[in-house]
C-alpha cells in the first residue's frame, strides 16, 4: 500500500516539475530559423506529411494598399503629395524606423503541421466509444456470513439507503 | 489506510489545498507586468497546461504539437495508471466542491448520495468535443471544461482588481457589451452548479465534466483498485463517496472510473476493510467492479448532432466590415487558426492592464463567443506588455519578447478625415499623432503650437527640408496611416477626441494582421 502512495505522490511530483520546467522547452511550433519572406507561403519542409502555415499577404500588401487604407484623398488637400511628409522616411534621429521591407528573423507563425496529431482526438473518441459495449456482468458466488448478513439487515440491503440516513417518519407520526 | 502513519485522506487534502492555493496564487499573479517571483518562475496557466482535455482538442484540432501541452498526455498517463487521481487531487474546480461539502456537512446537509440518471451526460459531452476537435475546431463547449470553466469565473470575477489602472466594465451599448453580458453568465452557470451541488455532492464531475469523463475511460482498466475483502456491508462509504461510484446496494461494487481516489472511504470504514492496491486492469468486470455503459443511441445522437454543427460553427456574422473590426492581441496566430487554439480562458483577459481586450459575443458568430477581442476605444494596447502573450496556455497568443511587438501587425488603423476636427474646422488636434508608438501617422507639414507634445520634434519646415519644430511647436494635420508601420494597438483611435459626429476619426481594423511591419526592433 505504501508502493501505491508513493507511486502517487512521485507521479504528482513529476507532473507538477515537468509542468514548472515547461517553459525551459523548445516548442514544436517555434518559428522556422530562417523562414522565407513572411509574406509569402514558405516552401513546404522536407519532412513528409508535415506542411507550414505562414500568414498570408493582404489582397493589396505593403504600401500599395495605402491609398485603399487611409480616407485622407477625400479631401482634396490631404493627398500624400509636396504638402505631406514621411517621418519615418529616413528621419534618421532615432534609427527606429526604416521603409526598407527587410525579413524578419523572428516569425512566430510560421510552424508545422502534422495531420497525425488529429489521431489524438480520434483516438480519444474511440476510447469513449468502447462504453458502448456491453460487459457481460459476474454475480458474486461468496456467500454472506453471519456477520455480514447482520450488518446488511442494519444498514437497509436493496432499499438503497444505510444506517447514516434515519428512515423518514410516517405521514401522521410527527 | 495511511502513509507514514498519516491518513492518505489528510495527504490528499494537504495536497489538494496546497495546490489550490497554487492555483489562486497564479491567477492572482496573472497581470502585467508579470514581474512577481512566481509569474517568473511558475507559468500562471499552469493547470490549463497540464489539462489533458486542453492538450488533445489543441493538438488535435490544430495538428500542431504544442510542447507545452504535451504534459497533459502526462496527466493522461498517470490516469491510466491510477484512475482519475487529477479529479480528487490537483483540480482546482474540484477542491472548490470539497471545501463547499465541508461547509455544507457543518450545517448538517447530508448531500453525498446516488448519481442522477443523467450522469452519463458528460461522456456525450465529450464526444461532441471531441468531434469537433477532429474536424479542426474548438467548439464554445471547450469552456466547460472544468479548469478553463474555473479560470474564466476566476477571470471575470477577479478581473478589476487585478489589474493596477481603473477600469471600468463594459455596459450599455459600448462595444462588446454583450461578450462582457455572457462573460457574467459564466458566473451564473457556477452559481448554479454550486447550489445543486448543495443537493448532490460534486454534481460537476458526476454528470457535467468533460474532462471527468476522458479521465474515466481512462481509469477503467487502471492499476490503482479498490479491495473490499473484509466487507461488512454497513454502506457507511456508499453514503460517504462523493461521487456516487459505490454502489448503494452492495458497497462492494463500485465503478472504477467514477471513482476520484478521494480515500474517504477508506477512512471512513469503520473495519478497515476499504482499501486501494494494485490489482489486475483487465478484470475490470468482476464483482468488485461495474462499468459505464453508455446508451448507443445517445452517443451516436450526440456524435451525430456535432457533426452536423461542425458547418454552422463557421457561420460568420453577417454584419459587413464585421470581421474587419475582429481585432485579436499582438502576435495572435491567423484568425482560423486563432480560433482553433484558444479555448476561452480568459486568462488574457485577466491579464491585459489597459482593458482593451474583451470578450467577444455573438457579434461575430458563434464560433468567435468568448474569444478576446481588442476595443480601441475602451482602452489602447499597452507599449511594451506581452501579459497576454505570456498568459496564453495555448500558444494562440505567440509567445514572443517585448522588443519584438511590433514586428507583426494586429491590424491598421484607418484614416477618416471627414471625422477628424483638423479637416472639418482647421482646428489644432493631432492627438492620434502624438500618442503613436510607432510614428506611423503622416501629418501635414508646418507647424502648429502644442507646447505639451514635444514627442514630435521632426518635421519639414517652410523651407521644404527636414528640420526642427520651433520650440513649443509641432507639425500636426493628420494625413494618412502608413500601413507598413501601424501595428493596429488602438492609441490613435483611443485617443481620438471624437468632437465631429461623436465619432473617432480613427478607426483600428484587422486589416493586415500578421504581415510583419518595416519597424526595425
Amino acid at each position: 500500500m505504501k508502493k501505491v502512495n508513493l507511486a502517487v505522490g512521485i507521479s504528482l511530483s513529476l507532473l507538477l516539475v515537468g509542468a514548472v520546467r515547461a517553459d525551459d522547452l523548445i516548442s514544436l511550433d517555434d518559428p522556422a530559423p530562417a523562414p522565407a519572406a513572411p509574406a509569402k507561403p514558405a516552401a513546404a519542409p522536407g519532412k513528409a506529411g508535415a506542411k507550414t502555415a505562414a500568414p498570408s499577404a493582404p489582397a493589396a500588401g505593403g504600401l500599395e494598399s495605402l491609398d485603399s487604407l487611409d480616407g485622407s484623398t477625400g479631401d482634396g488637400s490631404a493627398t500624400a503629395g509636396d504638402d505631406s511628409v514621411d517621418l519615418g522616411a529616413g528621419s534618421g534621429d532615432d534609427g527606429e524606423i526604416s521603409l526598407d521591407a527587410g525579413e524578419p528573423a523572428f516569425n512566430p507563425y510560421t510552424f508545422a503541421r502534422t495531420e497525425a496529431w488529429s489521431f489524438l482526438p480520434i483516438g480519444a473518441l474511440i476510447l469513449v466509444g468502447l462504453h458502448l459495449l456491453r460487459v457481460p456482468k459476474r454475480k458474486s458466488k461468496r456467500k454472506l456470513d453471519q456477520a455480514r448478513r447482520f450488518f446488511r439487515g442494519i444498514s437497509g440491503e436493496g432499499t438503497n439507503s444505510s444506517i447514516l440516513i434515519p428512515p423518514k417518519p410516517k405521514d401522521g407520526n410527527n | 489506510m495511511a502513509l507514514l502513519g498519516v491518513p492518505t485522506r489528510r495527504i490528499r487534502i494537504v495536497v489538494q489545498s496546497s495546490l489550490f492555493l497554487l492555483w489562486a496564487t497564479l491567477i492572482y499573479c496573472t497581470h502585467y507586468p508579470m514581474q512577481t517571483w512566481v509569474a517568473q518562475h511558475i507559468p500562471v496557466s499552469l493547470f490549463l497546461r497540464i489539462d489533458p482535455l486542453v492538450a488533445t482538442v489543441i493538438m488535435g484540432g490544430m495538428r500542431v504539437g504544442v510542447t507545452i501541452l504535451l504534459l497533459g498526455l502526462v496527466t493522461l498517463g498517470v490516469s491510466l495508471l491510477l484512475g482519475r487521481v487529477f479529479c480528487g487531487w490537483v483540480c482546482p474546480f474540484g477542491a472548490i466542491f470539497d471545501f463547499y461539502s465541508w461547509i455544507v456537512k457543518k450545517f448538517g446537509v447530508r448531500h453525498h448520495g446516488p448519481s442522477p440518471w443523467w450522469f452519463r451526460f458528460k461522456y456525450y459531452l465529450l464526444a461532441a468535443i471531441l468531434v469537433f476537435a477532429i474536424f479542426g475546431s474548438v467548439s464554445p463547449l471547450i469552456g466547460l471544461d472544468p479548469v478553463v470553466f474555473i479560470t474564466r469565473v476566476a477571470a471575470a470575477v477577479l478581473q478589476p482588481f487585478g489589474r493596477a489602472e481603473t477600469v471600468t466594465w463594459a455596459v450599455g451599448d459600448r462595444p462588446h457589451f454583450m461578450g462582457a453580458f455572457i462573460d457574467f453568465s459564466t458566473l451564473a452557470i457556477f452559481l448554479a452548479v454550486m447550489s445543486y451541488t448543495t443537493r448532490v455532492s460534486r454534481i460537476w464531475c458526476r454528470a457535467i465534466c468533460p474532462l471527468g469523463a476522458y479521465l474515466a475511460t481512462l481509469s477503467r482498466h487502471s492499476v490503482l483498485r479498490r479491495h473490499t475483502e473484509q466487507c461488512v456491508h454497513c454502506n457507511i462509504c456508499s453514503a460517504s463517496c462523493p461521487t456516487g461510484a459505490i454502489n448503494f446496494e452492495n458497497a462492494e461494487i463500485y465503478t472504477e472510473s467514477e471513482c476520484i481516489k478521494c480515500f474517504i472511504c477508506s477512512e471512513e470504514c469503520p473495519v478497515d476493510a476499504n482499501f486501494f492496491a494494485p490489482r489486475n486492469p483487465l478484470r475490470a468486470n468482476d464483482n468488485h467492479g461495474s462499468v459505464v455503459e453508455l446508451d448507443r443511441r445517445a452517443f451516436l445522437g450526440t456524435s451525430a448532432a456535432a457533426l452536423v454543427a461542425v458547418p454552422f460553427m463557421r457561420i460568420e456574422s453577417g454584419v459587413p466590415g464585421s470581421s474587419k473590426k475582429l481585432i485579436r492581441p499582438p502576435m495572435s496566430r491567423e484568425e482560423s487558426d486563432f480560433l482553433s487554439s484558444c479555448i476561452r480562458c480568459g486568462e488574457c483577459m485577466k491579464a491585459c492592464p489597459t482593458g482593451t481586450l474583451k470578450p467577444a459575443g455573438l457579434e461575430h458568430g458563434l464560433r468567435s463567443l468568448w474569444t478576446p477581442v481588442m476595443t480601441p476605444l475602451e482602452a489602447p494596447c499597452k507599449e511594451g506588455c506581452n501579459a497576454c502573450s505570456q498568459a496564453c496556455p495555448t500558444d494562440a497568443i505567440n509567445k514572443y519578447p517585448v522588443e519584438k511587438k511590433y514586428a507583426f501587425k494586429a491590424g491598421t488603423a484607418v484614416f477618416n478625415p471627414s471625422n477628424c476636427i483638423s479637416y472639418t474646422e482647421g482646428k489644432f488636434c493631432s492627438e492620434c499623432v502624438r500618442v503613436c508608438p510607432v510614428d506611423a501617422i503622416s501629418f501635414k507639414k508646418g507647424w502648429e503650437p502644442n507646447p505639451t507634445a514635444p514627442k514630435h520634434k521632426w518635421g519639414v519646415g517652410p523651407s521644404g527640408s527636414e528640420e526642427i519644430a520651433p520650440t513649443g511647436s509641432t507639425p500636426t494635420r493628420p494625413i494618412h496611416v502608413k500601413f507598413d508601420v501601424c501595428v493596429g494597438c488602438g492609441a490613435c483611435e483611443n485617443s481620438c477626441n471624437q468632437i465631429v459626429f461623436g465619432q473617432p476619426a480613427m478607426t483600428t481594423t484587422s486589416q493586415g494582421r500578421a504581415v510583419p511591419t518595416s519597424i526595425k526592433t
